[in-house]
């Protein structure tokens, strides 16, 4: 299997306390890995190390991907953009500034590539709406627009779905099940909704501080170490779907 | 309604009154320009904090010699990137560190004042502002700085949105988000100190807040609030010196 990313004894430490400890694994080419743990658990910290936005205190990370081919969705809090004056249409299109250099113009590709995200996601009609006056499960499809009109080989999302209904969530990892299944999109995604996570990931990383757990879903739910981590009752509740 | 066009007229054949209204126009443009990225920002009070500093900066600089501008751009400049380098190590946000700075500039401003008597009036007029004795110099550097910002903002227009937008997605796009900010700080302490001729240290912020504000209130897309804080801006100035006059 391709190595997309290569994580080696990675540490981070805010204020001289760890917040994640000696954490390493490989993201291959083609994975589709949950990343779920507890609340500080330091999975965002994970992301924002892959994501090179906070410097590892020691260990390393490897590429073995152009970073030009990364996708990434932030968490979204109802706050955020309220006064923005973009268009959803020049939100998606900044997606595009990746794969260029000076001066970064917006072509008339470039256009019609946003229009085809917009499609894609089902949210022609916002094109022209500004981002503020848009509801958070709007946004948030927008904001995964931008994060796809480059046409990312790998695809870093911060709890998604947090801010969608459940319906729009099913047709949310509908649409990722398929970009991972068809376009062999590689993606990495957090979640509190660790039941849902376990029907669509192929991978589960158990984070909490340092790596629980790294395997599959039903390797998670027949582990030992696993019922003796959470006992037998979470670890339960956790695999009842299965 | 004529005599109304001739005094018109005469007004503006004097050259004082020309370099005004020129020079009110270069500082308003730079101002407005700046002002949408640090309202989005939540940085717009760093245009008064920034005055105050350089109301102090002004003052050494009167103390040491005749010519306070070019003293004072440097020390203020110095003071924007301490806002940053706060904000990046100790994780201070703007606003606190622009409390600080504030007071504290004022503080030393009055200081000096008042221990070197001789030059109260001339900071003074620093204080609220001269716009009818600009010097030539004045003018052309308020106009080499609004040309500078205007083609920053034109060929690094997608840059500059998408760090307004969401940092941390612009860092990833690969955008030097850093140098970005130390040169937005760099241009708007230059023309902070600029503007303070215009309208006075107490009123720069106006300049900065005022056109931005209300260009958001009315626009969708970005492009078109920059476009507007320009032409309230210029708006609010020559209406301001047409005031003036009568």
């Amino acid at each position: 299997m391709n190595k997309n990313i290569e994580v080696r004894n990675l540490s981070v430490a805010y204020n001289n306390s760890n917040v994640l400890k000696d954490i390493s694994f490989n993201i291959n080419e083609g994975d589709y890995i949950g990343i779920v743990g507890p609340n500080g658990a330091g999975k965002s910290t994970l992301i924002k190390a892959l994501l090179n936005l906070v410097k590892e205190s020691s260990g390393e990370i490897i590429y073995h991907i152009d970073k030009k081919f990364l996708g990434y969705l932030p968490q979204i809090t109802e706050t955020s953009h309220k006064m923005f004056p973009a268009s959803v249409f020049e939100v998606i299109s900044t997606g595009l500034l990746l794969k260029k250099s000076f001066p970064k113009l917006i072509t008339k590709e470039d256009k019609k590539k946003v229009e085809e995200s917009l499609k894609l996601l089902n949210i022609e009609e916002l094109k022209n709406k500004k981002i503020g006056d848009l509801s958070g499960g709007q946004q948030q499809r927008v904001l995964l627009a931008r994060a796809l009109v480059s046409n990312p080989k790998l695809l870093i999302l911060d709890e998604p779905t947090s801010a969608l209904d459940p319906k729009i969530r099913n047709e949310f990892y509908e649409l990722l099940k398929e970009l991972n299944e068809t376009l062999k999109v590689t993606i990495v995604l957090i979640s509190h909704d660790i039941g849902t996570i376990g029907k669509y990931a192929s991978r589960l990383i158990y984070l909490d501080k340092t790596l629980v757990f790294d395997g599959t879903f039903d390797e998670f739910c027949h582990s030992t170490d696993m019922t003796e981590y959470f006992g037998y009752f979470s670890q339960h509740q956790i695999c009842w779907r299965h | 309604m004529n005599d109304f066009f001739i005094v018109f007229q005469e007004i503006f054949k004097q050259d004082f009154m020309i370099k005004a209204l020129i020079t009110g126009i270069f500082i308003a443009i730079s101002c407005s320009l700046l002002g949408v990225f640090l309202v989005l920002k939540n940085m717009s009070l760093i245009g008064d904090g920034l005055a105050h500093v350089s109301f102090a900066a002004i003052a050494i600089g009167l103390l040491v010699s005749d010519k306070p501008i070019i003293i004072s751009i440097p020390i203020v400049i110095v003071a924007s990137f301490l806002v940053l380098l706060l904000k990046e190590k100790a994780k201070i946000d703007a606003d606190a560190t622009i409390g600080l700075l504030s007071s504290f500039s004022i503080a030393v401003g009055v200081i000096i004042a008042s221990v070197a008597k001789g030059f109260n009036i001339d900071l003074f007029s620093y204080l609220f502002g001269s716009i009818l004795f600009i010097s030539p110099s004045e003018m052309i550097l308020s106009g080499i700085l609004a040309i500078i910002l205007i083609v920053l903002v034109l060929l690094f227009y997608n840059d500059l949105f998408s760090i307004t937008f969401d940092e941390n997605f612009a860092k990833i796009s690969g955008i030097k988000v850093r140098r970005v900010n130390y040169l937005l700080s760099v241009l708007i302490s230059v023309t902070i100190v600029l503007g303070i001729r215009i309208v006075g240290t107490m009123l720069i912020s106006s300049l900065i807040v005022f056109p931005s504000v209300s260009a958001l209130q009315i626009s969708k897309g970005f492009k078109r609030t920059l476009m507007f804080s320009v032409i309230f801006s210029m708006i609010a100035v020559v209406l301001g010196i047409i005031f003036l006059i009568f």
